[in-house]
């Protein structure tokens, strides 16, 4: 061991730093010989052996400068080396130590190094004493869920009886809910749908809701046909509605309320311009058929025969 | 006469070449050296530092059993 030591100090003291002089003292004299050669060469003579010789140098420089780092990496390692031999030899002999203080203290100095122990015990126990008491807490607060419960069953109960309450007071309420919104609606849609059956039982409005019916444009979807006048709709009541009617020719209006009439072919009594006469007529057209053109038959100023047509009502 | 010269230069380039790889060797193997080198200590130092609490608590422990 004393050996060992001795050999660090010496690696430490003498022999790297010896080692790292040589390689400064051969750093220097390898700069003198770098400028000889420079000088000699600058200076003239022989050339060539001038720069043999240099090579010679640098080759020897080289190799000198490798062996010189090789011994004190060398060097450096074994003292490294030593070092952490002597250190582990240091670990182990304070862990020895360690352990005869341990032994110490188990056979003699017990009661010194026990105080601390004792107390953490009696802390110990106070810590068991809560756990136990929570313990004991834990299944009345499981039965207190379960009550809980049982409570939130009548709760409901009871709001449901309080649900009813309040849709018995607003089923009181709701039929004039019903009676407001019927107008709104019919005025709101725009698709014209039908009236809306929870019509009050009072008297109808004809007032406010035909303004409506006139005032709305029809839109381009309608599937109800469109109202035929306002004169009529106004105060008339409306028209019945025209299932199947289409084939029928609408009542007799009045006259002044129309157009005058087109020209038309009939003739009659009733200040309607004569039938033409034969000889007014155009000559037949070349005979391809065997039978004549049929008369003219009597038209009504409309465009249509009477006598396809039904009688008209009569005046009530 | 110019072979000779050619061969000369050629035989210059190498030289050079061989000194500039042999540095570089040197170089590299310094770098290598510096790694391990600073591992290792950094090794003993860890060790130094374990061995001072080590006794530093021997100090303690002798010191409480002379009190």
């Amino acid at each position: 061991m004393s050996n060992e030591g001795l050999d660090i100090n010496v690696y430490s003291q003498t022999t790297i730093p010896a080692a790292l002089a040589e390689l400064m003292d051969n750093h220097s004299k390898m700069e003198q010989i770098s400028n000889y050669c420079k000088s000699a060469y600058v200076s003239g003579g022989d050339t060539a052996q001038i720069y043999e010789q240099t090579q010679g140098y640098a080759k020897n420089a080289l190799l000198n400068v490798a062996y010189h780092i090789q011994t004190i990496g060398t060097h450096i390692t074994t003292l490294l080396q030593l070092q952490s031999n002597e250190i582990e030899k240091i670990s182990i002999e304070i862990a020895t130590l360690t352990q005869r203080v341990n032994m110490i203290h188990d056979s003699t100095g017990t009661q010194a190094f026990n105080t601390p122990d004792s107390t953490k015990s009696y802390r110990s126990t106070l810590k068991e004493k809560k756990i136990e008491v929570d313990s004991a807490k834990a299944p009345t607060k499981f039965v207190r869920k379960q009550v809980n419960y049982s409570m939130g069953d009548s709760a409901q109960l009871n709001h449901s009886n309080s649900s009813a309450n309040l849709n018995g007071s607003t089923g009181g309420l709701a039929p004039p809910v019903n009676s407001n919104s019927s107008t709104p609606t019919y005025q709101s849609s725009p698709s014209y749908s039908p009236q809306p059956t929870g019509v009050p039982k009072g008297p109808p409005a004809p007032i406010s809701a035909p303004p409506q019916r006139t005032s709305a444009p029809p839109p381009p979807s309608l599937s109800v046909p469109p109202i035929p006048s306002q004169r009529t709709s106004v105060h008339a009541p409306p028209p019945p509605p025209p299932s199947g009617g289409f084939d029928l020719p609408p009542p007799p209006p009045m006259m002044g309320d129309f157009p005058p009439p087109p020209p038309s072919f009939g003739g009659g009594g009733n200040g309607l311009p004569p039938p033409p006469s034969i000889g007014d007529l155009p000559p037949p057209p070349p005979s391809s058929f065997d039978f004549p053109p049929p008369p003219a038959r009597p038209v009504s100023q409309y465009g249509y025969d009477f006598h396809d047509l039904p009688p008209p009502p009569p005046p009530q | 006469m110019g072979k000779t010269n050619i061969q000369k230069d050629w035989e210059e380039r190498e030289f050079i070449e061989d000194i500039s790889i042999n540095v570089q060797k040197i170089i590299e193997f310094l770098n290598k050296f510096e790694l391990s080198t600073r591992n290792k200590l950094s090794n003993v130092n860890e060790k130094l530092t374990v061995l001072e609490r080590q006794v530093d608590y021997l100090e303690s422990a002798f010191k409480t059993v002379s009190e």
